[in-house]
């Protein structure tokens, strides 16, 4: 009897087109999730003075945070989702291993991160037009891409860095969600928790450190080299989580 | 003959319960066994074992030479099916046949469709909307299509009506029969597919209880038929494995390790001696109490 | 927010509308695919694309009024509040300074029965010149260290014969829209971050009018927002 005998990276290439089309609602979700951080771009950043009765200042700041903090959200919702239990049956529906399986789950969260960061530097000018239709006279205090054309390739490689990163930490929780009999992601909240108090009562400030050990680089090769690492531990706890764990359990 | 599957003193089990205790069978290429079983005896771990799915506790479990836990090799020659084979909700049916058609290296796509024509599936609609006896249908459709060499169907039949069970295993024997592949397949309506079957694996009590063809399976035991003291003149109380009255004449369940005389003997006194069904020998094997569910009401 | 609103609103209807349609004209049962979330994804980068080269066309270059920096100026804001003592108001910078010729008496009139929106001082000289010296000094308007206070109009105090009238304050409303790049995206590109989470810092400082009188100029009228100056 002739047997197959695939090549991983033939199975790899196969899986991933399987998520691909499977998770496409991801980017129907990302696209929604734009659509409602306009809201916050225009209004949130607004304030009023009112000094006396004769005066009034309005300041309007037009930025795309809203929209990089909803992408961020949307990435770590995403990363639980693809290591969940039904996408884990799901995978195995079909011919895969479990390598293959997170490989393809890596690879489909970098496409997406391209895909998301290239939307989101695309928002940045798209909103400035539709602040140039909003104001009558509008101050754009960042440099434009006419101006810049440089800083876009530098902007994308960030956004797609704590994309990616948020993916993975996401990832990372989902794969502790299928084990202890699913409390498992509630262990790793607590135990991380434990952690975090811990720090906080000997004075040190774990969140704090953690966000700025990235936030306050300025370097980009130690970014790249920083983001790597995480993401590399973060994907080899996930697949160490789940190498020995049973698929269509119930 | 190439052996598919091979079992050597494999035990499974989950914290202080065990399922198998040290099982051992071989299952040789291109045959259609049944493996059947009382609920909860661990017909599905098993099947999920060779699947790849769930890994042996101790003992040697190969899969193509192989021990299927995470293997590629076992996981491309193979396909699991039972009802609750879970697919992306978001897709539709055509959807996943084009799946199946890039994974399985011997996927019959014009089969599959001809199929899903037949029991009348819309391949445009979503899985999430199909009834659990069409998802079942659809299931099934996808593991006949796949032909790999190894097919495991898990009670598949789980919500098909009557006359789509029929047209599944007549689906199943001609395909079989026209491309040979390992086919292992389990249900609870024994009586339904021992027309199919070739062998039987029967799992009984943490272990391997019979496993031969069909026929040593029906020829495992014999019904007897007529009057009880008549009977008795021939064969002990210790012999009968189960009893059922009809009227003036029981029917008796024996093993049948009758001598031609004593056979010879009872057909002169009238007792009618016949084969049972492959189904009637799998319960007769599985009994746990003498007698049988009248005596409850007794 | 208006604005906004009416986008959102207009997309989701926009969407509901083609989806009815959708499923109306081809006459096939409309099924959201991959191939459908992917249209539309891309579709989405390639609208925003649009309107990226859009707006680099129409306004390729980034500009910034040049409101002046006045990072010393809170130091002399009392905020909310008007100058409590004459020697706190900053007389730097007068607006304009004025001399009246006045017999022996000044009459006050405001314009309005409330508070003008400026503090009016008055202090005597030593002598009786009958010159009445008006200094009037800018109000303050600041907004995290932009002076905004040129922006403001004046309404002067009219004078005539022995009288002087004190208008209203016309009402300074200013609109300030910017737009500013995300820090995250701005971490590495060396541009400036304008922190917004640090929020808005302001303050204020009414128009000061300060009237220089004759030793022994007798006033009267309406005194209620005058303050005099004993030292």
């Amino acid at each position: 009897m002739y047997l197959n005998e695939p090549r991983q990276l033939d199975i790899l290439k196969q899986q991933l087109r399987f998520k691909l089309n499977s998770n496409a609602s991801a980017f129907t979700i990302l696209i929604a999730f734009q659509l409602f951080a306009l809201l916050f771009s225009f209004s949130s950043s607004s304030s009023s003075h009112y000094f006396d009765e004769t005066s009034y200042i309005s300041i309007n700041a037009v930025t795309s945070t809203p929209h990089i903090t909803f992408m961020i959200a949307w990435a770590f919702f995403i990363g639980v989702r693809l290591a969940n239990q039904s996408k884990w049956n799901e995978a195995f529906s079909f011919v895969s291993t479990r390598l293959t399986h997170h490989l393809s789950n890596l690879l489909f969260m970098l496409l997406a991160s391209f895909l998301a960061g290239f939307m989101v530097i695309l928002i940045g000018p798209a909103l400035r037009l539709l602040a140039n239709l909003r104001y009558e006279e509008i101050d754009t205090l960042t440099s434009t891409i006419t101006e810049a054309p440089l800083h876009l390739p530098l902007q994308f490689i960030t956004v797609v860095c704590y994309t990616l990163l948020l993916f993975m930490i996401g990832y990372m929780m989902g794969s502790f969600s299928q084990t202890l009999n699913g409390y498992g992601g509630l262990v790793m909240i607590f135990f991380l928790s434990i952690i975090f108090f811990i720090t906080f009562i000997l004075g040190f400030q774990m969140i704090g450190a953690s966000i700025l050990f990235l936030f306050n680089e300025s370097y980009l090769p130690f970014f790249l080299i920083k983001i790597i690492g995480l993401c590399t531990i973060l994907f080899a706890i996930s697949t160490l989580v789940t190498s020995h764990l049973e698929v269509r359990k119930s | 003959m190439m052996t598919i599957i091979e079992c050597k003193n494999v035990t499974k089990s989950y914290r202080s319960k065990t399922i198998f205790n040290e099982l051992n069978f071989t299952i040789k290429e291109n045959s259609l066994t049944g493996i059947i079983g009382r609920n909860g005896v661990g017909k599905t771990t098993l099947m999920k074992m060779i699947a790849g799915f769930v890994q042996e506790s101790s003992g040697s479990f190969e899969v193509f030479s192989e021990r299927p836990f995470n293997s590629l090799k076992v996981s491309s020659n193979s396909i699991f099916v039972d009802d609750l084979m879970p697919f992306p909700q978001s897709m539709t049916m055509n959807d996943i046949l084009n799946e199946c058609r890039r994974f399985y290296f011997r996927w019959d796509h014009d089969l599959a469709l001809r199929l899903m024509n037949y029991f009348s599936l819309h391949p445009q609609l979503k899985i999430r909307v199909l009834s659990k006896g069409k998802r079942s249908t659809f299931n099934a459709i996808i593991g006949i299509s796949s032909r790999s060499p190894l097919t495991i169907f898990d009670e598949p039949t789980t919500g098909m009506d009557a006359v789509v069970r029929k047209d599944f295993y007549r689906a199943l024997l001609k395909d079989y029969i026209a491309h040979p592949r390992t086919i292992l397949l389990s249900s609870h309506h024994v009586e339904e597919i021992e027309h199919l079957l070739e062998d039987v694996l029967l799992i009984d009590n943490h272990k391997v209880l019979f496993h031969d063809s069909i026929t040593a399976l029906q020829e495992t035991f014999l019904h007897i038929t007529g009057k009880e003291q008549l009977i008795l003149k021939h064969i002990s109380r210790e012999d009968i494995i189960a009893t059922k009255e009809t009227g003036p004449y029981v029917i008796l369940t024996v093993k049948n390790q009758l001598t031609d005389d004593t056979l010879e003997a009872m057909r002169k006194d009238n007792i009618r001696i016949s084969p049972i069904s492959a189904n009637e020998a799998y319960v007769a094997l599985t009994q746990r109490t003498k007698g049988g569910i009248d005596d409850v009401f007794k | 927010m208006i604005f906004t609103t009416l986008l959102l609103s207009t997309l989701i209807i926009v969407l509901v509308i083609g989806i009815f349609f959708s499923s109306k004209l081809t006459g096939k049962f409309f099924n959201i695919t991959s191939k459908v979330h992917y249209t539309i994804a891309f579709s989405f980068i390639a609208l925003l694309f649009i309107m990226t080269i859009i707006v680099e066309v129409l306004f390729p270059s980034s500009e910034v009024r040049q409101l002046p920096l006045n990072e010393n100026a809170f130091d002399d804001v009392v905020i909310g509040s008007s100058a409590e003592k004459i020697d706190s108001i900053d007389e730097s910078e007068p607006v304009t300074k004025r001399t009246h010729e006045i017999e022996n008496q000044l009459t006050i009139y405001h314009d309005d029965a409330d508070y003008s929106g400026a503090d009016i001082w008055i202090e005597r000289k030593d002598v009786n010149d009958g010159i009445v010296e008006e200094y009037i000094t800018k109000p303050l308007y600041m907004v995290n260290n932009h002076d905004l206070s040129n922006e403001v109009d004046i309404a002067l105090p009219e004078w005539q014969g022995n009288a002087v009238t004190f208008s209203k304050q016309p009402t300074f409303e200013f609109n300030f829209a910017y737009y500013t790049g995300s820090f995250i995206l701005n971490q590495f590109t060396g541009e400036e971050n304008y922190d917004l989470f640090s929020g808005f810092s302001s303050g204020s400082r009414p128009m000061t009018i300060r009237l220089i009188v004759p030793k022994d100029l007798k006033i009267d009228g309406d005194l209620e927002y005058v303050s005099f100056d004993e030292d």
